[in-house]
């Protein structure tokens, strides 16, 4: 033993993550129930995890109103976030929550830099049963995907079943992914193992995500 | 007052079970003062382990049979020329054994610190940490971790610009103390941009009293402890020497 040795308890690093969600008409019903009670899920898993509840930072997004970009829940730890409750109502401006969600990792970024807290690569989930209804969505889309290769951001479009995959495949160059049977709770079980994976790991590895048992690639 | 040592241990992995170590660390008497070499292979690389052996073994061997360090430019011709040796071993040996590997499965990072007899000198590609101390056990030099953006990345020796990303600096000291740490160690060892006293003070005040054994012993358990677990679960390595 080392007498009086005391370890720096580091915990100053951050993911983090912005979840983009569908808040529009057409998600009424059993989609926006399971939406939010996969939320709940999200914060419990979150506050269940020693690490990630620490190192993960949210921004809850919602698109829906008359082309409506909404601030749910602003950059908050994980340890300290609480399940928004999303409505149903409006259109589906994807391209313009898109815009909205690259814009605040940037300004978390320079956030993090000035105060000297290191951070890994942020993430984008986007969540949506439909396609983009604003008129310049493809823009945004081109935007993301370039941020992608500049390695400013990981994006996951995400759709349930009826969603329009060859839209949300414009999101991303790692292609969209198929939500089975509004199947949110899991998805978002996957969502916390997701991050907490990704917030513990190491140089020079890729984050493993955990296996998708909520979905799968559309055909 | 002269004694150097280095150690190396094994992180976990998420089932909280020992993975094989990639990082690697050495240190070594010379006929005038230290050397100290610590490498970390990266997660990724499927062959990392054996390629930060390889260079810490290489440098240290290069080191030691060329031991008149003049200036800066005379070290930094050594390491790249080490470096570059390594790579060619490795690349022999992947042939040998028909490893197909890439050469990112290779990557490694690289930190290196040499006492002469009237010197000391550091080179530092990626990530973990060089400090020198005084007789005070005060920092008197410190090379920073080189992550680029994000926490999860770093450079290694296998980038295809790595000379420019490698870090050479000369301390116009021989009367210090030094340690090298990989990132494993430098989230308890780094408080912002400066060494945390209270973890650096009483190792290198245990490290002057300690036997060679003493000391492996005593840094082995306090890298293995549930308390450095809990900051990091990656491996973990420090060299060091104690001069002053």
């Amino acid at each position: 033993m080392i007498p009086d040795l005391v370890l720096q308890d580091n915990t100053n690093q951050r993911l983090p993550c912005v979840v983009l969600l569908d808040g529009s008409t057409s998600m009424d019903g059993k989609a926006i129930d399971n939406l939010n009670e996969g939320l709940s899920v999200l914060e419990r898993e979150l506050k269940a995890d020693d690490i990630a509840s620490l190192r993960v930072q949210l921004l809850i997004l919602r698109i829906g109103g008359h082309n409506d970009v909404e601030v749910l829940t602003d950059w908050t730890d994980a340890i300290d976030f609480s399940a928004p409750l999303i409505e149903a109502n409006g259109t589906t401006p994807l391209g313009e929550g898109v815009k909205v969600a690259l814009k605040k990792l940037e300004e978390q970024k320079k956030r993090y830099k000035d105060n000297q807290i290191t951070y890994n690569r942020p993430w984008l989930f986007m969540i949506t049963d439909g396609a983009p209804t604003d008129p310049n969505w493809e823009k945004a889309a081109e935007k993301a995907v370039e941020s992608e290769k500049k390695g400013k951001v990981v994006v996951f479009p995400i759709g349930t079943e009826h969603a329009d995959f060859d839209t949300l495949n414009k999101f991303s160059s790692r292609g969209a992914l198929m939500l089975k049977d509004l199947d949110f709770k899991e998805l978002f079980v996957w969502l916390s193992q997701s991050v907490s994976a990704g917030s513990q790991t190491e140089i020079g590895s890729e984050t493993q995500l955990p296996a998708i048992s909520w979905g799968a690639v559309p055909s | 007052m002269n004694k150097a040592g280095a150690v190396s241990v094994a992180g976990l992995t998420s089932e909280q079970k020992p993975k094989l170590n990639q990082d690697f660390a050495v240190s070594a008497q010379i006929p005038f003062g230290n050397i100290a070499v610590v490498s970390d292979g990266a997660g990724s690389g499927v062959h990392s382990n054996i390629s930060s052996k390889c260079l810490c073994k290489t440098v240290i061997r290069t080191l030691q049979t060329d031991p008149k360090i003049d200036d800066i430019a005379k070290f930094s011709e050594l390491i790249v020329h080490s470096v570059e040796k390594s790579l060619r071993a490795l690349s022999r040996l992947s042939n040998i054994y028909q490893l197909e590997a890439r050469i990112t499965d290779f990557s490694a990072t690289l930190l290196v610190a040499v006492q002469t007899d009237d010197h000391c000198f550091c080179a530092h590609l990626g990530d973990g940490a060089c400090m020198f101390f005084n007789s005070d056990d005060e920092p008197i030099k410190i090379s920073l971790p080189d992550n680029g953006e994000y926490l999860n990345e770093t450079y290694f020796v296998t980038d295809t610009n790595w000379k420019t990303k490698l870090r050479c600096f000369e301390l116009a000291e021989r009367k210090t103390n030094c340690l090298l740490m990989s990132d494993g160690v430098t989230p308890f060892a780094l408080r912002n941009k400066d060494p945390f006293l209270n973890f650096t003070k009483p190792l290198l005040n245990f490290l002057k009293k300690a036997t060679f054994d003493e000391a492996t012993t005593a840094v082995n358990a306090m890298l293995n402890s549930a308390d450095a677990t809990k900051v990091s679960k990656d491996d973990k390595s420090i060299a060091w020497w104690i001069s002053c």
